[in-house]
């Protein structure tokens, strides 16, 4: 009995991961921002800091679709492909729900290197001002993880 | 009798209305410039003084390329410099900001009193504050303004509201 509903939580499980990263992302999903520098969050204030949710020079900004996967497999998808890499410490992860971010005109699009759960902020503006105003409104909504 | 008449009690000013010209005159106003500069030297350490250390250390962790694992451009020696004559800037009476560092290599100071009211500035060694702010519930405002050296009436507007 014990192996059936081992087999049938994978199959679940399975089909869960494939819907997510076929479809556009949803407005209800989870979106995780890992955090490998500790100036982006505030642990006392248990918040995440504007500077997290900054756009990378290549103007995206890299997150994790985490809906449809336990809390063990969104720590391990962050140090495997995310501080693993870069041989940083991974010190915390910012999580929105989408509407968050989309609300603000920004878009989440599916790309799922290296992950298939991977995902980008796009749609940046171009002015400084304007991309740090879009980064504290998603900050604002954002709620403190720790591992 | 000789006198001299302060200018700005509230900013420390080494300014005054003095027109004596005879050497007590002088000397007393020498003597007060020397004050000023002593005591203002104590105020601002102990003001901005575990400020400035959290900026020599961001400096130090993020003066090479990916120092945030996601490819951030490295703070530059300009950048911090400018960063030091803000902080040096600040008036005394607004509280210390948080110093964070952002991916496109700015030094940002941060101001979160609570959810909705954050006010986030940054330089990156062109003379040019870039901020945003959320100040309140349904206010929110960003934009950019020179650094001439002082800090523009509007961050320190801003501030003030974020923090009342």
């Amino acid at each position: 009995m014990a192996q059936f509903l081992k087999r049938l939580l994978a199959i679940f499980h399975g089909s869960a991961h494939k819907h997510s990263q076929q479809d556009s992302v949803a407005a209800s999903e989870q979106i995780a921002r890992y955090i490998l520098s500790k100036r982006h969050i505030s642990v006392t204030k248990g918040i995440v800091r504007p500077a997290a949710y900054m756009p990378a020079p290549n103007g995206e900004t890299s997150v994790y679709r985490i809906s449809d996967i336990t809390e063990k497999d969104v720590w391990d998808i962050g140090r495997k492909y995310v501080a693993g890499p870069s041989g940083r410490t991974l010190y915390a992860r910012g999580d929105t729900p989408a509407v968050a971010i989309t609300k603000t005109g920004l878009a989440i699009v599916p790309e799922t290197t290296p992950h298939p759960l991977h995902a980008n902020i796009v749609n940046w503006p171009s002015e400084k001002d304007e991309q740090k105003m879009l980064a504290v409104e998603i900050a604002n909504d954002a709620t403190l993880i720790t591992p | 009798m000789t006198a001299i008449a302060i200018h700005d009690r509230s900013t420390f000013s080494t300014r005054s209305f003095s027109t004596g010209s005879s050497e007590a005159s002088q000397n007393l106003q020498k003597l007060y410039e020397d004050t000023v500069v002593s005591l203002r030297k104590s105020v601002t350490w102990n003001y901005l003084g575990g400020v400035i250390v959290a900026l020599k250390e961001t400096y130090q962790e993020c003066s090479e390329d990916g120092w945030d694992g996601y490819g951030a451009l490295p703070i530059t020696q300009e950048t911090y410099d400018e960063a030091v004559r803000f902080l040096n800037a600040m008036p005394s009476w607004l509280p210390t900001p948080e110093i964070v560092p952002e991916p496109n290599g700015d030094i940002g100071f941060e101001w979160t009193f609570g959810k909705n009211r954050t006010l986030v500035a940054s330089v990156d060694g062109t003379n040019r504050i870039t901020y945003a702010g959320l100040l309140g519930t349904g206010n929110k405002s960003h934009g950019t303004e020179v650094f001439d050296g002082s800090i523009p009436q509007t961050i320190i507007s801003h501030i003030s509201r974020v923090c009342a």
